[in-house]
């Protein structure tokens, strides 16, 4: 009887002791978490991303990429990582909502084993010597400033009806990407220091915070149109996003186009390459995303197979710094694929 | 023959230790929160928002832990059946799943079916016959019905003589054959004509090139979200040479597109609801074995503009947040 009994129960209860995940072989799970949904640079790195992975599956390895965003909330994304790691995955990668904090993130990696390239943003120095499986993949925000300041400050060289009361100094307004952002204070710093450094007089009418988006700088544009009418003679924009927004908004002002400021960007995005096209636009910096998803990709990989080969050619076997291009009207077809 | 009457004592003894500890094993894992997997495809995207909402109340009201698995796009049994198998390795108790196109899924459930309990969302597998197997889902037909009365109903001549582009979503799926039936059946006798049909497939085609490369149209049914979502888009630039855009979508930005006006109505499927009733019988599955999960289908709404924010829609809006 006590035999029977236990027979029943132990092939009731055996298929269930084993609770550790287990690894599909073969299968490389990479789990993307983005700050936000509507970043149009991101989304188009993503899908880079997805295409280099892609481009890596072979016969024997298949590729999995599943990508989520954490609508601009630390918390949320933290939570989205947790899931994914819970769902199963082998390579994580993070475009942080808060550069500064990374932590829970990097312990809830640490704890599976789990290898992260942040990318985009990037966490401070301490927090990536946490661990020897986190890497970054991105670019130095400093270099986008300086090349914008140079795009700019040759173009109004060459251009001095820029300047257009003749009072020898350009009018200018700043549209920052967030208050308080690493790449936002160091864009903005480095592009207003480069034009003076390049001996453009400046003035500052005002600076305008548009969280990186679109809808929001075309709407403090507006108001800005409102207040100086067509004193603003020059419009930098932490990217192209807000750039583009800017335009949005002296389009609706209805102003020609000579009375329109000149304005640049940084990031390459597809749109503000054709505001360039069509003049609306003077310049941006390109922000090389096939280079760096193309980097991503390779990394993922290599990690996954065990190799060392892309870790070693990092710098201090962490960091991929991606080199910025300047654009403007007379290479802006280099770019347009 | 002592002896061996010790030795027997013993060995019963012995087992029924083992009996008790495997019997309070069992218990304790009772206790324990038990695991649902949730396959759809591209699970990061935000059209599953509403769904997704739905399905972790519901967990959360019932004591399920809920592992939304990593996905990319599901073009096949073969994508499927691997994610299941990697979810089974990764012990959970019950699936809710989207099911992939093609005749080859209901074979591929029928041995998952001896394994663990699943249920079916958003659609039935593809089949001549319904699958028989618990399915949370709209009414399909249905919807492509709602399509054909809204356009016949909004056209100023009934459709007499007007042209229509549909493009529908993966071929050889369920809600595929039964929406693009419901909108045939629905304009039956109103004298339009139904131009073209073109199924869409996400990733690798730009689809306001292909229907700028088709006949020109009154209309464009979209029967597909994201078809919807990428048509509607672009309809900003009048690509479409003024068309105008009637559709099925659930997502927020199908929503917003409604909104700015991109397209004129929309159906909506409650996702929301798909995911709290199909969690809701496979947490009654998993506290009773024997309990028969049953099918039910899910409410379709259809809005216009106008609609948008009467107080009769709040719902509908809400489960996005």
């Amino acid at each position: 009887m006590a035999v029977t009994v236990t027979l029943i129960i132990l092939i009731l209860v055996l298929p269930g002791c084993n609770q550790k995940t287990k690894r599909i072989e073969n299968t490389l799970r990479v789990s993307v978490v983005t700050y936000t949904h509507d970043d149009p640079f991101i989304n188009a790195t993503v899908d880079e991303l997805k295409e280099e992975l892609k481009k890596r599956e072979t016969e024997e390895r298949k590729i999995i990429t599943s990508v989520r965003s954490a609508d601009n909330d630390q918390k949320a994304q933290n939570e989205i990582v947790e899931e994914m790691i819970d769902a199963g995955c082998d390579i994580l990668c993070v475009n942080l909502v808060d550069r500064t904090d990374p932590t829970t993130v990097i312990r809830l990696a640490r704890q599976n084993d789990i290898p992260v390239i942040f990318f985009n943003r990037e966490p401070v120095p301490e927090d990536l010597s946490q661990w020897n499986q986190l890497y970054y993949v991105g670019c130095e925000a400093k270099q986008s400033g300086e090349m914008q300041g140079e795009i700019a400050a040759d173009y109004i060289k060459n251009h001095p009806e820029v300047d257009r009361n003749q009072d020898g100094r350009i009018q200018y307004i700043l549209l920052e990407g967030e208050a308080g952002h690493q790449d936002a204070i160091s864009r903005t710093d480095s592009s207003v220091k480069t034009l003076i450094e390049q001996g453009i007089n400046l003035e500052k009418l005002s600076y305008l915070f548009a969280d990186w988006n679109r809808g929001q700088a075309e709407n403090r544009m507006n108001q800005i149109i409102s207040q100086y009418g067509t004193e603003v003679e020059m419009v930098i924009s932490n990217n192209d996003e807000m750039a583009l927004g800017a335009i949005e908004a002296y389009k609706d002002a209805g102003y020609n186009r000579q009375e329109w400021p000149i304005i640049f960007g940084i990031d390459g995005l597809e749109d503000a390459l054709e505001a360039i096209q069509n003049g609306t636009m003077q310049g941006t910096v390109y922000n090389d995303k096939e280079d760096q998803a193309g980097e991503m990709a390779r990394l993922a990989v290599d990690i996954y197979d065990g190799k060392n080969q892309e870790v070693q050619s990092l710098q201090e076997e962490k960091y991929y710094v991606s080199q910025y291009r300047k654009v403007d009207i007379s290479n802006v077809e280099d770019f347009i694929k | 023959m002592k002896k061996n009457k010790i030795t027997f004592i013993l060995t019963e003894l012995m087992l029924i230790v083992l009996a008790a500890f495997f019997i309070i094993r069992i218990f304790s894992d009772n206790e324990s929160m038990k695991r649902v997997a949730v396959i759809v495809e591209d699970s990061g995207d935000k059209r599953w928002d509403a769904l997704l909402n739905g399905l972790k109340q519901s967990a959360e009201n019932n004591n399920l832990h809920l592992i939304i698995c990593n996905t990319d796009l599901i073009e096949s049994m073969e994508d499927e059946e691997e994610l299941i198998n990697e979810q089974l390795q990764n012990n959970v108790d019950a699936f809710v799943i989207c099911p992939a196109p093609g005749k080859e899924t209901k074979t591929m459930l029928n041995r998952l079916q001896g394994e663990k309990p699943f249920i079916l969302i958003n659609e039935d597998t593809y089949a001549e016959e319904p699958s028989g197997y618990a399915t949370v889902k709209p009414d399909n037909y249905k919807i492509g019905q709602m399509l054909a009365e809204r356009l016949i109903q909004d056209d100023e001549e009934q459709l007499e003589n007007k042209k229509i582009g549909v493009i529908l979503g993966k071929a050889e799926t369920e809600e595929n054959v039964n929406r693009i039936a419901g909108l045939k059946d629905g304009l039956e006798g109103s004298g339009c004509e139904i131009s073209w049909e073109y199924n869409y497939a996400r990733g690798n085609q730009n689809t306001s090139e292909i229907i700028a490369s088709k006949k020109q149209v009154d209309y464009l049914v979209i029967l597909d979200n994201w078809a919807l979502e990428e048509v509607g888009e672009a309809a900003e630039e009048n690509k479409y040479h003024g068309a105008k855009i009637y559709g099925v979508g659930s997502s927020e930005k199908a929503i917003v597109l409604l909104d700015n006006q991109n397209i004129e109505c929309l159906v909506v499927p409650d996702d929301y609801e798909t995911g709290y009733k199909s969690m809701n019988e496979i947490a009654k599955k998993l506290r009773h074995s024997f309990y028969k999960m049953n099918s039910c289908e899910t409410e379709v709404r259809i809005i216009n503009k106008e609609d948008l924010y009467s107080k009769d829609l709040e719902r509908f809006l809400y489960s996005y947040e």
